[in-house]
């Protein structure tokens, strides 16, 4: 589709799109700020700070914490987890690790059981997130390979126009 | 969520097919829809500037975890949109559609508690139940979409010939 400067389109100055959008990004901040203030309140476990900083408060709770692994210990089915907080980092020995499969030291998990005391959380459940450090890698190389996708097929099949700033159909 | 990759593939996968129907739906606009479905994905800007930066600069709590919700994902379409002086419902239509896909997609994943995190702010804070289906870290995902995707590529050449 080829520009055509008699047809009429409905455009807005640049400086009344960066001003949109300037409104659009406050929002978003505003979100931001709104969604940390909330969420402890509908979350049904104590957050990770909380656990930090007030552990004994919620000995016999069930918790969800999500750590990486320091140390495993296979024959007596547990683990060292290091927990990462805004507050800083702690440490929680895991229970009955081998709900958690094919993870080694490096790798990160989600683990869902009872705080039975001070540093200790009998498992339930888990989730593995990152199997092994490497993982990692692999993540952000195949994220990277999907963003120049995206901006090469964006590009390819868009123009943008600086003095407008618009992106108009075209090589 | 599922790797960048994945999330992108979705939408060109659905709407290249899609597209053999609808006339308008040509690469341009699958474009569109994959660039919506990297809204999400968004969030990774938190590793460039943490939350806790943000917090101390500006002295308020802050989360950078809306940009992969659907509030954030609507917000965000908007401000694309308002880059384009033509079609800008069809633009915000795709941006939206590939954004809600990635969440869903994402929302497909193994969280310990069976839950999902809270994907649909600002509009509630239910946690769907998740079928626990993969994490981001198994190989297969990205497989299967890639395969799927390279099949659909050669079957959309030879369907425009």
């Amino acid at each position: 589709m080829i520009y055509d400067p008699r047809m009429h389109y409905s455009r807005l100055r640049p400086i009344y799109k960066l001003l949109v959008v300037f409104l659009l990004m406050a929002v978003l901040f505003s979100s931001g700020v709104h969604y940390a203030s909330q969420v402890s309140k509908h979350q049904p476990y104590p957050s990770d700070e909380a656990l930090k900083e007030n552990p004994d408060r919620y000995v016999g709770e069930t918790v969800l914490v999500f750590g990486t692994v320091e140390e495993i210990d296979s024959q007596n089915d547990r683990a060292h987890l290091r927990v990462n907080t805004d507050v800083g980092a702690f440490d929680l020995v895991i229970e009955g690790f081998s709900v958690a499969r094919d993870i080694e030291p490096g790798g990160t998990v989600q683990i869902y059981g009872t705080l039975q005391e001070r540093g200790l959380v009998s498992a339930t459940a888990a989730s593995v997130v990152n199997p092994s450090p490497s993982s990692t890698l692999y993540k952000y190389g195949v994220s990277l390979i999907g963003a120049l996708l995206v901006v090469v097929m964006i590009f390819r099949n868009w123009q943008l126009d600086l003095a407008t700033l618009s992106l108009r159909a075209g090589e | 969520m599922a790797d960048l990759l994945t999330h992108v593939l979705v939408p060109y996968v659905v709407l290249t097919v899609v597209g053999w129907r609808v006339d308008w739906l040509t690469k341009r606009w699958v474009a569109i829809g994959m660039a919506g479905a990297a809204i999400p994905d968004l969030m990774k800007v938190k590793i460039l500037i943490s939350s806790s930066v943000v917090e101390s600069t500006f002295g308020v709590p802050f989360s950078y975890t809306p940009i992969s919700t659907l509030g954030g994902v609507l917000v965000i379409a908007g401000a694309i949109t308002v880059f384009f002086d033509e079609r800008r419902l069809r633009v915000y239509a795709l941006l939206v559609g590939g954004g809600l896909s990635a969440l869903i997609l994402d929302g497909l994943r193994i969280f310990a508690d069976g839950h999902s995190g809270f994907w649909l702010y600002p509009f509630t804070w239910w946690r769907p139940p998740t079928p626990n289906l993969y994490v981001t870290a198994d190989v297969w995902v990205a497989g299967v979409a890639v395969s799927l995707s390279v099949g659909i590529f050669l079957l959309n050449r030879r369907m425009q010939r």
